[in-house]
């Protein structure tokens, strides 16, 4: 810093949003949106030092006119805190239990099988070799899901997990925790029984009020799937308790025309969340038979999203509680210093280094992509075999070298300069499967698309300071009733 | 120095003086606009000049030349200057790094080095 400069510029990215506003980010992800008159008058030293711009600046460590390596010190702080999820390692463990399922969903993703073929099943020899790894992980938190096909087909190797994995976590000690993925229409009392016993939570998927719920996500035997689910849900609740079943939502064409019924019948259920997510170009989705439901422009996803937002919003100002859990994510990413990890959107990629996937075969995958890529005829990101390979071997895999290299964003063409970087991450395995190389192509990218304009929508929502949204917004990042912010402000 | 701008058979043509654009910034706005153009990047008709040719690719959604030289122009000048905030901060950009991952020990004298003052 030259003597005459009243302060010295700490490092930010900057970019311009809508309205003629120009959007500064730390490096430790604190922003600000400033006028571009504001913005000039900051860069070029001519902040009056005391004025009401200059704090706000300083107190975001944009800028500072003190000693300089306490700032740096906070910042390095600040600035781990965001990364985080890096420290643990793996900790999500995805267990492909069986590719058997008794649903024939027109956009599943996991290529399933007929339901009484078990040649598709995991071996209880391969599940044991299954729960060494997961247990071998540096991370003191693991999450085991169980997927499928329908993973209720396969509920005897579900056990054996659960069994094997408590059983070596009395010497490892690990924060052990259980998850499993269902579509609920086998789910039984003596299943629940089991489930409650071993402190299992589910996860299933309501795509909406029965027409939208019915028209993809269709029984083999035939007809639809919404009556069981809605059965099986209560009798869930009622064994599980209330708040220990969690569904995903998953948006076809004709949803997006009818998001606020989609949102309505998830209030209408009572449940706390709803995840608006597109489909992603895999598996069956990808096959002649459905594309209009499932091959639409990232545009039109982005205009209802947006639109569903809104909604969910009033939703909660009208006393209502729902988080639109995605929001919710990148909010927490913006406003407050922690980190959040989510496998999909995170630098270096979360694949494979947040969570990873254990196909029914043995063979392990960095992400459920990976592993369709597999069934599809390119098995390129198989990080090898529980039976035949160990830990490190899967683990610094050449692979998982080469996704780390390719999916830094401060080193992405496109990436590294966006001054949304901090909130958001890289999919190299999307970018291979779209776009033909890991690396990927930013400007022609709907992944890049689709996250630099919802991040600068909520954005946009903060910058218009209603005090409304604020307190939604926070509502969501706290898991609280906005009259529960409200009381707490008071 | 402005950039001079040509229209030639549907395509812009850009020379940018090269005191003002450096190499990097050049690339990363002929960059940002490739999934609107096609774009060439070559010397200029003299050595203080770079030339760069944007030519728009067929599509729906492709803009006018107009809205693709105001969106390129704005685009380069922001590279520029993100280039010289980088000189500005990156030393000290790159010490927040190393110190959150791999703290160290003589900080101080690091910052001094960075920046001129501790």
């Amino acid at each position: 810093m030259a003597v005459t400069e009243p302060y010295l510029l700490l490092p930010c990215r900057f970019g311009h949003l809508a309205g003629n506003r120009v959007l500064v980010v730390s490096e430790a992800g604190e922003f600000v949106i400033l006028r571009p008159e504001e913005f000039s008058a900051f860069t070029e030293y001519r902040l009056e030092p005391g004025s009401p711009l200059f704090l706000d600046l300083k107190a975001r460590h944009l800028l500072t006119d003190t000693r300089v390596t306490p700032v740096v010190n906070l910042l390095a702080t600040k600035y781990r805190t965001k990364k985080a999820f890096l420290k643990n390692f793996t900790g999500l463990h995805i267990v492909v239990v069986t590719l058997r399922c008794n649903q024939r969903c027109h956009y599943c993703h996991a290529s399933s099988q007929s339901a009484d073929d078990t040649r598709w099943d995991m071996s209880p020899a391969t599940a044991k070799n299954v729960v060494d790894k997961i247990m071998a992980t540096p991370s003191p938190v693991v999450k085991i899901e169980f997927q499928g096909g329908e993973a209720l087909l396969n509920l005897k190797v579900v056990k054996t997990i659960v069994r094997e994995a408590k059983r070596l976590n009395k010497k490892r000690r690990k924060d052990l925790s259980f998850v499993i993925c269902t579509n609920l229409t086998l789910m039984d009392e003596p299943t629940l029984a089991y489930l409650k016993g071993e402190d299992i939570t589910v996860s299933t998927s309501l795509d909406g009020p029965r027409d939208l719920h019915d028209r993809h996500r269709v029984m083999r035997s035939g007809g639809g799937s919404y009556d069981l689910f809605i059965r099986n849900l209560e009798l869930s609740r009622r064994v599980l308790g209330h708040d220990q079943v969690s569904p995903l939502a998953t948006l076809s064409r004709e949803s997006l025309d009818s998001l606020p019924e989609v949102i309505d019948e998830y209030v209408r259920l009572g449940f706390r969340g709803i995840f608006l997510r597109n489909i992603n170009p895999y598996g069956y989705a990808t096959t002649a038979a459905h594309r209009e439901s499932f091959q639409y422009p990232m545009a039109v996803f982005l205009e209802a999203y947006k639109q569903a937002v809104r909604y969910i919003i009033n939703l909660n100002l009208k006393g209502h509680f729902l988080v639109e859990d995605f929001a919710s994510i990148l909010l927490s990413r913006i406003l407050t210093p922690f980190s959040t990890g989510f496998v999909d959107l995170q630098s270096p990629t979360g694949a494979g280094l947040a969570g990873v996937v254990y196909d029914y075969n043995g063979n392990v995958y960095p992400c459920d992509e990976g592993r369709m890529l597999a069934k599809m005829g390119d098995p390129r990101f198989c990080m090898g075999n529980v039976n035949r390979d160990g830990y490190l071997d899967l683990f610094t895999s050449p692979v998982m070298q080469e996704l780390v290299g390719a999916s830094c964003v401060e080193t992405l063409p496109g990436c590294h300069s966006c001054p949304l970087q901090i909130y958001c991450g890289a999919d190299p395995i999307r970018n291979y499967t779209v776009q033909g190389n890991l690396a990927g192509h930013r400007p022609t990218s709907d992944f890049c698309e689709k996250h630099k304009a919802i991040l600068e929508f909520l954005l946009g929502l903060i910058d218009e300071g209603s005090p409304d949204v604020q307190d939604v917004f926070w509502a969501w990042i706290t898991n609280r009733s906005v009259a529960q912010i409200r009381e707490g402000c008071r | 120095m402005n950039p001079t701008v040509q229209r030639r058979h549907g395509a812009l043509v850009f020379q940018l003086s090269k005191a003002i654009y450096e190499k990097e910034a050049v690339l990363a706005a002929a960059y940002a606009l490739s999934g609107l153009c096609s774009n060439r990047v070559e010397p200029g008709p003299d050595e203080s000049l770079v030339t760069v040719i944007l030519k728009p690719l067929a599509g729906p959604e492709t803009p006018d030349l107009d809205e693709i030289e105001h969106r390129f122009l704005t685009e380069i000048l922001d590279q520029q200057f993100r280039l010289d905030l980088e000189r500005r901060c990156g030393d000290l950009r790159r010490l927040i790094i190393q110190h959150a991952f791999s703290p160290l020990s003589n900080l101080k004298q690091e910052v001094k080095k960075a920046v001129g003052r501790d």
